[in-house]
C-alpha cells in the first residue's frame, strides 16, 4: 500500500535532520526577538499613525488658508473677522496674529480687537486698539530714540503728536529686549491703559528722515474693568511681544503704497491767507498757505490736490493765469518737514500778483476738508498792465 | 540568583520538549528544508507560548501549535519565501537522507516533486494521521478539494514509483 509506505517514509524523514540540541535556547531568543519586533512594529504603527494623522487630519478638515486682515489705512471698522488670523498693517509697519477668541477689524490707524465672548465684551469699554503712536524722548522706551535732548517736553514736536499719556506710569521689558512703557488711569469702573514699545519709523533709502520719526511706538490702548483686566493685559502683552516689524519698521525695506492723506485722520490740515496770519495785505503779492501735519499715529500718506480758485463777487472765476491751480502731489507724510519743525509737517504756499482790475475779489480753497465757501481776499496791486495776472506755486516746504 | 518559574512556564517547557521534534518534522515535510522547518517550528511555538494561558487548557495544545505552523507555512508559501530558502538549503538537507534507503529516497523524491497542496494534504493525512475533514479545516480548503488533492497525489506517486521500478528493472535488463 502506498499509504503505508508514505507513513513510514514521512516518519523517517521527520525524525531525521540535524540535532535538536539547544532548541529551547533558540526558542527563547526567538521569543525575545519576536517580542522586540512586536514592540518595534507597535511603535512604528504609532509613528505611522501619528504621521498619517498629521498629514491626513488637516486634509480632512475644511481647507482654511491663513486668513489675513489687511489694514490699508483707508477706512474705519468695516467688518469684524474672528481669529485666529494674521493682521497685516504695512502702513503702520507691523504684523500680528489675532488669537482665537478675539475678533479684529481694520481701521485707518491699525486694528481694533474685541472679544468674541459677549461676557468678556461687557468688561471692556470699547475695543482694544493696536495702533502706532509717538512718545517724547523722556517717556519713549526706545534707546535714545535718535534725539538730541531738545525734545524733553515734546514742545518742539507738533503739539498733536506728542502729548504724554496721563496716569500712573510704569516701565519694563518683554523677553527679547522689547522695552515697554505703560500708563494706567482709573476713572470710575474703567481703567484706561496704554502700552508702548519702540517702533521706529524707517524712511526709504535716499529719503531724508526726520529724527522725530524714531519716536514712533507701537501701542495698545483699551479701557477695561477690574474683572477682565488681567485677561486683556495678557492679550496686550502677547500682541506687543509677538508683533513683527515689516515695511517701514524695517531699515531698507520698501514701503507700502500710500493712500491720500485724510484731514482729521492721517493729517491735520490748515489753510491761511496773509490776512488771517496777520501778515497784513501785501502791496504786490497775495499769499495763500496750506499747512499739513501728520497726526500722532504717523500713518504714512500723500498730501494731494490742494489749490486755490479766485472769484469775483458773483462767483465767476477771475481772469487770472493759473486760476484754479491745484497741486496734484504736494508732499509725503510723515517724512515731510518745513524746516521750522523737526518733521511731520509740510507747507504749500501759492502767490497771486499783478491784478489790474477794479472790483471785489474773492477766493475759495480747493481740496482739503469738504467744500470751502468763498471768502473775500485783498487783491495785489497792479505792477504791469501789459502782463497777465498770475496765480502760481510760490513755495513747497516738505 | 534563582528565578522562580511559574507552573504555566513549567508546563510549557514540557510541552515544548514533547512537541518541538514533531513540529519540526512536520515543518520539514512541508517545505523540505531543515532550516525552514526549524524556523516554522520555532515560530509556531513562540505564537503558542503567547497564547499559552489559553491554549494550555485545550485538550490538545499540540493541535494548536500544528495549526499555527501550517498557517505560517501557507503564509510563507504565498510570499514565495519558502521556495527561495528551500533552494538555498538544498545542500544541507541532502546530508540527512541517507537513512531512508533506496525505496524511501525514491518515494521522498517523488513527494517533493508533488505540487505544494497535494504534498501538504498527504503529509497531514498520512504523517499526522488527521481525518480529511481536519486537513480541510487546517488548510482552509473544501473537503472535496482535499479528497481530490489526496487522490491525485497518491495517483501521481504510484505513477512515479511505477516508472522508477520499470526504469530500474529496464536498466538491469541492459
Amino acid at each position: 500500500m502506498i499509504e503505508d509506505r508514505l507513513r513510514e517514509t514521512f516518519g523517517r524523514v521527520a525524525a531525521g535532520g540535524p540535532a535538536e540540541a539547544g532548541a529551547f535556547d533558540r526558542f527563547q531568543r526567538h521569543r525575545r526577538a519576536h517580542r522586540s519586533r512586536v514592540v518595534v512594529a507597535s511603535m512604528a504603527l504609532v509613528v505611522v499613525a501619528a504621521l498619517a494623522s498629521a498629514v491626513a487630519v488637516p486634509r480632512l478638515l475644511p481647507t482654511t488658508p491663513e486668513r489675513r486682515l489687511e489694514i490699508t489705512g483707508a477706512g474705519g471698522p468695516e467688518r469684524w473677522l474672528d481669529g485666529p488670523l494674521v493682521a497685516n498693517a504695512p502702513l503702520q509697519g507691523f504684523q500680528v496674529r489675532v488669537p482665537a477668541g478675539w475678533e479684529a477689524a481694520a481701521t485707518w490707524k491699525g486694528i481694533e480687537l474685541r472679544p468674541a465672548s459677549a461676557e468678556l465684551r461687557r468688561h471692556l469699554n470699547g475695543p482694544v486698539q493696536l495702533v502706532t503712536g509717538v512718545l517724547g524722548p523722556s517717556l519713549n522706551p526706545g534707546p535714545n530714540a535718535g534725539m538730541d535732548g531738545s525734545y524733553e517736553d515734546g514742545g518742539d514736536l507738533p503739539a498733536t503728536v506728542v502729548r504724554p499719556p496721563e496716569g500712573n506710569s510704569s516701565r519694563g521689558s518683554f523677553p527679547g529686549n522689547r522695552d515697554w512703557f505703560r500708563t494706567d488711569l482709573q476713572a470710575g469702573p474703567w481703567r484706561t491703559t496704554q502700552w508702548h514699545i519702540p517702533w521706529p519709523y524707517r524712511c526709504q533709502p535716499g529719503v531724508p528722515c526726520p529724527a522725530s520719526l524714531a519716536l514712533r511706538t507701537l501701542k495698545v490702548v483699551y479701557q477695561v474693568d477690574g474683572a477682565a483686566a488681567a485677561q486683556v493685559d495678557g492679550l496686550a502683552g502677547r500682541l506687543l511681544r509677538t508683533a513683527r516689524p515689516i515695511a517701514n519698521a524695517v531699515k531698507g525695506q520698501p514701503h507700502a503704497s500710500r493712500p491720500d492723506c485724510v484731514d482729521g485722520r492721517s493729517m491735520v490740515l490748515r489753510r491761511e491767507t496773509d490776512d488771517s496770519l496777520d501778515n497784513g495785505p501785501s502791496t504786490t503779492v497775495a499769499h495763500f498757505y496750506w499747512f499739513a501735519r501728520t497726526t500722532a499715529n504717523l500713518v504714512p500718506c500723500t498730501v494731494r490736490g490742494l489749490g486755490v480758485e479766485l472769484l469775483d463777487a458773483s462767483g465767476r472765476r477771475l481772469e487770472v493765469q493759473g486760476n484754479g491751480l491745484t497741486v496734484a502731489s504736494v508732499a509725503e507724510l510723515p517724512e515731510a518737514r518745513t524746516g521750522r519743525i523737526e518733521g511731520g509737517e509740510m507747507e504749500l504756499r501759492l502767490k497771486w500778483f499783478n491784478w489790474c482790475h477794479a472790483g471785489e475779489t474773492w477766493m475759495r480753497w480747493i481740496g482739503g476738508p469738504g467744500p470751502s465757501p468763498p471768502i473775500p481776499v485783498t487783491a495785489p496791486f497792479c505792477t504791469d498792465r501789459s502782463k497777465p495776472s498770475r496765480l502760481m506755486v510760490d513755495q513747497i516746504r516738505r | 540568583m534563582t528565578t522562580r518559574v511559574s507552573d504555566a512556564e513549567l508546563q510549557f517547557r514540557e510541552f515544548f520538549a514533547a512537541e518541538y521534534g514533531r513540529l519540526r518534522g512536520l515543518g520539514y515535510l512541508l517545505p523540505s528544508d531543515w532550516a525552514e522547518a526549524e524556523e516554522l517550528a520555532q515560530e509556531a511555538l513562540v505564537r503558542t507560548y503567547r497564547a499559552w494561558p489559553r491554549v494550555r487548557r485545550h485538550d490538545r495544545p499540540g493541535a494548536y501549535a500544528r495549526k499555527v505552523l501550517i498557517n505560517r507555512h501557507r503564509s510563507l508559501l504565498r510570499r514565495a519565501k519558502v521556495e527561495a530558502r528551500h533552494l538555498a538549503g538544498r545542500r544541507a538537507e541532502e546530508a540527512y537522507e541517507a537513512e531512508l534507503g533506496t525505496d524511501g529516497l525514491v518515494l521522498w523524491s517523488a513527494v517533493r516533486r508533488l505540487p505544494t497542496r497535494q504534498r501538504a494534504v498527504l503529509v497531514l493525512r498520512y504523517h499526522e494521521d488527521l481525518p480529511e475533514a481536519e486537513v480541510a479545516r487546517l488548510l482552509g480548503l473544501p473537503l472535496g478539494t482535499v479528497k481530490s488533492l489526496a487522490h491525485r497525489g497518491l495517483a501521481r506517486l504510484r505513477g512515479e514509483l511505477g516508472s522508477a521500478a520499470m526504469e530500474e528493472s529496464g536498466g538491469h535488463q541492459r
